[in-house]
């Protein structure tokens, strides 16, 4: 396996994108500039998400990386390729394991990582926040996320089994507080930007 | 290529870092992360259980230590830990104060207390009247046996049958959440007052729905940051800055998300501005289900 990375910002790689070039990536998504924009919007979208699930410190840099060079081969090859996501994948995934042969061995040191219990605890702001978007759940929800996280152990077990009877099986269940959880994440993140702009 | 899903086993595997980088599984799954929703939600849940897990301290060692290793390395995972002890907290919290009777010192319900602290019998008339309205209260109670069991049988009936419509609506409310999209969407394409019949644009929030995506198409294509206000009734509610216009020969786009909460029943308008500029506004109509 190779190894750990720092979560310092990646040197500043020179960006031969032109905007020429990235205009014409964005007319190969569509030739609406509406749907062109939310296509390329939602691609980085998807592209950070999966370099954070492949364990990527550096997502957003490396998603932003990925889509400059995909408009860069769209540019000089117009017509080639036809499927936006598969040609964006395959130029991740090369560009992924570039950056762990090439970069990560380079800047990684195992002591660089942060010990989980040194991530700090939530501020009172954030604290705030919570209750906050707590508050805005609907009652069912909040009952629903409150019933899921009550206990640990064989209790959660049981527990889970009786609300899975109540929202049709255990596996709808899971979906239904993982959608809650991101919603609240969403929102506890919203709300910390806004109190600090 | 093989087309089945990958089990939760394979996924934590992959999640915890433990799969070949190289390998045609590692592939196959990047690929139906990026063009299949429902799987990549999938993975997200078993994502959210290792922290879970983790912060339960009923992960293995080989786990705990992937955890610490691998998946723990990106700052949006620290993010999501972060955000997962905090809640977990905060519900212990609020479950730790289950609504009650409230219990005395030797953790007895008070109710006993105060039985036990009851002066003794100290005549035989007060037992025997006692007695008396035992007997009394049990032959009235014989005399309303048979009417109550006819109204218990009805009732649990009724309890049973609005049992029943709880769980088929908690089921519907279930498929609701399932289908109804969190986020909304606004275009908005000319700005100003509409003359004679012409209607705002409709934005229309059902109960679910916890942001709105903003498409305003600007009427020229100057590149720029742009600054948007959301105001109703001339009061500002949000605002934000900074938002860089999509240009292109067409015209120039705005993209944004605004949060449900400021959004005001009825008119409500997108004030848009650069720098000094002059400003234009957007109005449209909102209806909260």
């Amino acid at each position: 396996m190779l190894g750990v990375m720092s979560t310092e910002p990646l040197p500043q790689k020179t960006r031969s994108l032109t905007q020429e070039a990235f205009a014409s990536f964005l007319f190969w998504l569509s030739p609406y500039p509406e749907p062109a924009a939310r296509q390329y919007l939602d691609m980085r979208l998807k592209l950070v998400s999966l370099l954070v699930r492949k364990g990527c410190a550096h997502a957003e840099e490396l998603a932003d990386r990925t889509l400059d060079r995909v408009a860069m081969i769209v540019h000089n090859e117009p017509g080639k390729y036809l499927n936006p996501m598969a040609l964006c994948c395959g130029v991740a995934r090369r560009v992924w394991l570039e950056y762990l042969r090439e970069e990560a061995p380079v800047i990684q040191e195992v002591n660089e990582i942060p010990a989980p219990h040194t991530i700090p605890d939530f501020s009172e702001q954030e604290e705030a926040c919570l209750t906050f978007c707590l508050d805005q759940l609907s009652t069912r929800d909040r009952d629903l996320i409150t019933q899921y996280h009550q206990f640990q152990g064989s209790q959660k077990i049981e527990k889970r089994k009786q609300l899975a009877d109540i929202y049709g099986g255990l596996n709808k269940l899971r979906i239904m507080a993982y959608r809650i959880r991101t919603r609240l994440h969403r929102c506890v993140d919203g709300c910390v930007q806004r109190y600090a702009n | 290529m093989e087309n089945s899903v990958p089990t939760e086993t394979v996924i934590r595997e992959y999640l915890l870092g433990r799969l070949d980088v190289d390998s045609e599984l590692v592939e196959r799954m990047d690929e139906q992360m990026l063009s299949d929703a429902e799987f990549s939600e999938s993975i997200g849940v078993v994502e959210d259980e290792i922290i879970e897990e983790y912060l339960e301290g009923t992960l293995s060692p080989a786990d705990k230590l992937s955890v610490q290793k691998h998946f723990l390395r990106s700052p949006e995972r620290q993010r999501k830990l972060q955000i997962a002890r905090s809640l977990s907290r905060h519900l212990a919290a609020a479950s730790a104060h289950p609504t009650g009777m409230p219990a005395a010192a030797d953790g007895q319900p008070q109710i006993f207390v105060f039985f036990r602290s009851w002066p003794a019998f100290r005549t035989y008339a007060e037992i025997g009247a006692l007695v008396l309205l035992v007997v009394s209260l049990f032959s009235v109670v014989q005399l309303r046996r048979e009417l109550q069991s006819e109204v218990r049988e009805s009732g649990q009936k009724l309890a049973d049958e609005r049992e029943r419509v709880a769980v088929l609506n908690r089921q519907i409310e279930g498929v609701r959440e399932l289908t109804e999209p969190a986020t909304a969407t606004l275009n908005l394409l000319q700005p100003g007052v509409t003359r004679g019949n012409a209607k705002l644009p409709q934005l229309r929030l059902g109960s679910l729905t916890q942001n709105v995506h903003v498409e305003i198409a600007l009427s020229s294509a100057v590149p720029g940051r742009y600054s948007v206000t959301l105001e109703s009734a001339g009061k500002a509610l949000w605002s934000q800055s900074g938002i860089e216009a999509f240009t292109s020969s067409a015209g120039a786009l705005l993209l944004f998300d605004v949060p449900v909460q400021p959004l005001m029943q009825g008119e409500n308008r997108f004030v848009v501005s650069r720098g000094s500029g002059s400003e234009l506004d957007y109005p449209f109509n909102t209806s909260k289900q």
